[in-house]
């Protein structure tokens, strides 16, 4: 295997961040795009979690270290790509509660598998292979 | 002894975390087959048990689950029952 990718536990609630300068031309529909496959699962379900934290430098005043993470967005239950363990999907998330993100924030994005979830039905680890931030521009 | 239903949930998650093979059942089917492995292995620990272990497992795993994925639930359910602690992180 040449490449890099998160493992999410079936049992418990595991989450990795990003941080980044939000685009100058970022004006709206913040979308989380997670591109995945199962370690063993060909059935059942998964559910993936989506938060943002937003801070506006130089004018927000409170401490950054003490920044909790905007309210979850949580995907529908999504079944695992297929038949075949290892077979990629995507799961897109609407960023709805976006933390009022605007253009030139810096944001820090979180993604979780809520493998406590009952909804969360199937077995073994789910493997982040990838995630992207899409956006309507001004 | 049968192990505590917190044994048998670590028994669940240690076999997710375990089995690379591709696994065809939902997770409360494992969690099912965990209680079904560690009463046929309390039955067996008294006397001849009246149904072989593959029988004892429900219908859904045991069409589903590989032979190795059999051995490998048996296994930890044995692991635990000996008193043996799993590795940090099962």
């Amino acid at each position: 295997m040449y490449f890099l990718q998160l493992a999410f536990d079936a049992s418990n609630l595991e989450w990795a961040c990003w941080q980044f300068r939000v685009p100058a031309d970022y004006a709206s529909g913040l979308t989380l795009k997670c591109v995945f496959k199962m370690t063993s699962a060909t059935t059942g379900n998964v559910i993936l979690v989506g938060r943002v934290a937003a801070f506006t430098s130089n004018t927000d005043t409170t401490d950054f270290d003490a920044k909790v993470f905007g309210t979850a967005n949580t995907s529908a239950a999504t079944a695992v790509p297929g038949t075949t363990a290892g077979k990629l999907g995507e799961i897109s998330i609407t960023l709805t509660n976006d933390d009022s993100l605007a253009a030139g924030d810096f944001a820090v994005i979180y993604v979780a598998r809520d493998g406590a979830s009952g909804s969360d039905t199937a077995a073994g680890d789910l493997e982040l292979t990838g995630a992207a931030i899409t956006y309507t521009t001004t | 002894m049968a192990l505590t239903t917190p044994e048998r949930d670590q028994v669940h998650r240690a076999f997710m975390r375990i089995n690379t093979e591709a696994c065809a059942v939902v997770k409360s089917i494992i969690r099912t087959a965990v209680d079904n492995a560690d009463d046929w292995a309390e039955s067996a620990a008294a006397s001849v048990p009246a149904t072989s272990y593959n029988a004892a497992l429900n219908v859904t795993f045991r069409t589903n689950a590989t032979a190795n994925q059999k051995s490998l639930l048996l296994a930890l359910v044995c692991w635990l029952r000996a008193g043996r602690p799993l590795s940090e992180g099962l």
